[in-house]
């Protein structure tokens, strides 16, 4: 666009899209100027779609709840009122005498062992019972099997013959000895060979770089079933890349919405 | 530019090409619509393709160590002419993206819709280039499927506001000659046919290191201009879009062309620079770690239309992202860094899959569709977006190998 057909669109404050609100001297300028009137074109099927668009109304319940919200403060402020007004009843005379009942019954009968001692001891170290009590409520662990195991063998080098005792090696004879010599190569060399052969040739990221050696990252992955779910950003580079619009990718939903799923 | 390689019909052997032809027949046979067919097709495109990788391993030393169409001709027992020829013609399509001037309408075809559902979406394009560098792209009807008025206009709109992405990545376009002759397969299908009134010689494009998809693309062999193109995915056979011109005039009036002008204020930035970046305001994210193949291909600045700096709805108020697109020559792939969010917004959020490591609070979101796979969100209250026609698990990896 050159400088003086940006001069011409500078007048016009209120862009509309209506060729009737178009001031004259730009109006004049579009009939000249192909490339502008290309580009009022387009303007006026922007207005045109958008102003097609169906206008959704509010939910029914907005005007209560906005109506409820403005009056939260009013009805707050009335209860305070009305509480700082009340003045302090009197306490029925039937209170006056339950409350000296107790408190002869708590002079003449004392307070448990239990709970001095315990008061005691809180006053002490602070703490330190509550603790106590809660351990005790937690519940037992079993050993893990490693452990049994661990303790059998120590047990058994302490205590008692071997359960399966081995067979001393005086008494093997010596061909099969070699044998089995033979037979631990063949299998290292073969184990040797199965490594090298796995071993990924592609640097697939996991091998061989210096990721491995990082601190472990970690993200929860979510899977969506359509871009919609995304950020406008990211949902117009995903469709923009592929040739699609927002409006392709909500009729490539069954129900038009975004169903997630966690994976 | 490294010198062209070319692989053309006459560089195949014998059993090559008693099964080529293979290229227009897959070609052929994917445009039927029943899904039989497709996945007969795929079957049969698999087969063939693995076949020439077969033969390709095996002379490829010899082409790769050629390091010219001459040499990889005499290797294949291709006649010097030949391969001559068909060097020339690969060496106008690397170069012919905005290139040459002319005008034409293409209809544009996408499949898709999720897994089993077939959906369409088609459409009739202006495409206009002036041969400098400046373009127009309009969409001027949708064809498929059929929308009422409102609904058209808005499709319109929505599609023409993507002028320059579609420019960029959607079209067939190679962005890094030197590393789409390293990495991409090109074969002359031996089809000659016709595309909007113009002789087109037929190639089929592949990756070489696993291939997934293929592209048959119909070239006007003077300009190097892709008049039509099928991408079709090998595993499934399918189509995922088709492209074809109706017209095109390569001495167009352009009087009329309102070219395309950039609208998401994308500046190109240097990554050199230490510490923040004063066109991003924050310090720039690098991957350690790219899939094999990839190379960066630009670094710039971009800014966010939705967001509004300052509003209270968003949960960070900066607009700006650094975004780095990585190619393997054509495909692209992307990395969006939009800074450290404030500890004060770091989002907490229930969630399902943990990905690497031990759990935490952080979350990705992950959406594929036809080959491509985004994964947007924040990771140790970075925010992140990433892209491609590649698998999670490496784009994932590069979120690991750029986090500090």
């Amino acid at each position: 666009m050159s400088k003086h057909c940006k001069q011409h669109w500078e007048s016009w404050e209120h862009a509309s899209g209506d060729r009737a609100e178009l001031p004259d001297g730009l109006r004049k300028h579009i009939s000249d100027c192909p490339s502008c009137a290309a580009q009022f074109g387009r303007l006026e099927r922007v207005t045109s779609a958008l102003a097609s668009l169906p206008k959704l109304s509010a939910p029914s319940d907005l005007e209560g709840r906005v109506a409820a919200s403005f009056g939260a403060g009013v009805r707050q402020d009335r209860v305070v009122r009305e509480l700082e007004s009340l003045a302090p009843a009197p306490a029925p005379s039937v209170l006056g005498a339950m409350l000296e009942s107790m408190q002869m019954s708590s002079s003449t009968e004392g307070a448990p062992e239990e709970l001095r001692a315990r008061v005691d001891e809180e006053l002490e170290v602070p703490g330190a019972g509550r603790a106590r009590s809660w351990m005790g409520h937690l519940p037992r662990a079993a050993a893990p099997e490693e452990l049994h195991l661990r303790v059998d063998r120590e047990l058994r080098l302490l205590h008692g013959p071997r359960l399966h005792p081995r067979t001393p090696l005086r008494k093997l004879h010596p061909r099969k000895v070699l044998a089995g010599v033979a037979a631990a190569a063949l299998m290292l060399l073969l184990g040797r060979t199965w490594i090298q052969d796995s071993e990924p040739t592609t640097d697939r990221p996991d091998s061989g770089t210096d990721l491995a050696s990082r601190e472990p990252l970690s993200f929860q992955l979510v899977r969506v079933e359509s871009a919609n779910s995304l950020s406008p950003l990211a949902r117009g580079l995903f469709r923009g890349v592929q040739g699609m619009t927002i409006q392709t990718l909500e009729r490539a939903e069954p129900d038009g919405s975004a169903s997630e799923r966690a994976r | 530019m490294s010198p062209v390689e070319w692989k053309d019909k006459a560089s195949r052997n014998a059993e090559v090409n008693s099964t080529y032809g293979m290229g227009s027949f897959g070609a052929r046979i994917v445009r039927r619509k029943t899904r039989y067919l497709r996945y007969a097709s795929a079957v049969v495109l698999g087969a063939f393709i693995t076949a020439t990788s077969s033969v390709l391993t095996g002379c490829g030393s010899e082409l790769g160590n050629g390091g010219d169409s001459s040499a990889s001709g005499q290797a294949s027992g291709l006649t010097k002419s030949s391969g001559q020829a068909s060097a020339d013609l690969l060496t106008k399509v690397l170069g012919s993206h905005g290139a040459i001037r002319f005008s034409g309408e293409r209809e544009i075809t996408l499949h898709y819709g999720p897994e089993g559902i077939e959906q369409t979406s088609r459409y009739l394009e202006r495409v206009d280039q002036d041969g400098t560098g400046q373009f127009s792209l309009e969409v001027l009807d949708v064809l498929e499927p059929n929308l009422p008025d409102p609904d058209e206009q808005l499709e319109l709109i929505l599609l023409n506001q993507a002028e320059g992405m579609h420019h960029r990545y959607r079209d067939f376009v190679i962005q890094n000659p030197d590393l789409f002759l390293q990495n991409y397969d090109v074969i002359d299908s031996g089809a000659r046919p016709e595309v909007a009134g113009q002789a087109c010689v037929e190639l089929l494009v592949y990756r070489k290191l696993d291939p997934d998809c293929v592209y048959t693309i119909k070239v006007e062999p003077v300009s190097g201009i892709v008049l039509a193109l099928e991408h079709t995915e090998l595993d499934s056979g399918e189509l995922v879009r088709e492209m074809e011109f109706e017209w095109i005039d390569f001495a167009p009036d352009h009087s009329n062309v309102l070219w395309h002008v950039p609208v998401n204020d994308e500046t190109a930035i240097d990554l050199q620079v230490q510490g923040v970046h004063s066109d991003l305001g924050f310090e720039p994210l690098l991957p350690k770690w790219v899939p094999e193949t990839f190379v960066l291909n630009e670094s710039a600045s971009v800014k966010d239309p939705s967001v509004v700096p300052g509003d209270p709805g968003s949960s960070f108020s900066s607009p700006i992202w650094q975004k780095l697109t990585y190619t393997d020559g054509l495909e692209t792939l992307f990395f969006l860094y939009g800074g450290q969010e404030p500890e004060a917004t770091a989002q907490g959020s229930g969630g399902s899959h943990q990905l690497f490591g031990a759990p935490s609070h952080d979350q990705m979101m992950v959406v594929e569709q036809r080959g491509w796979t985004a994964m947007q969100g924040t990771v140790r209250r970075h925010r992140l977006l990433v892209m491609g026609r590649i698998d999670e698990y490496e784009l994932g990896v590069m979120i690991q190998s750029a986090l500090p």
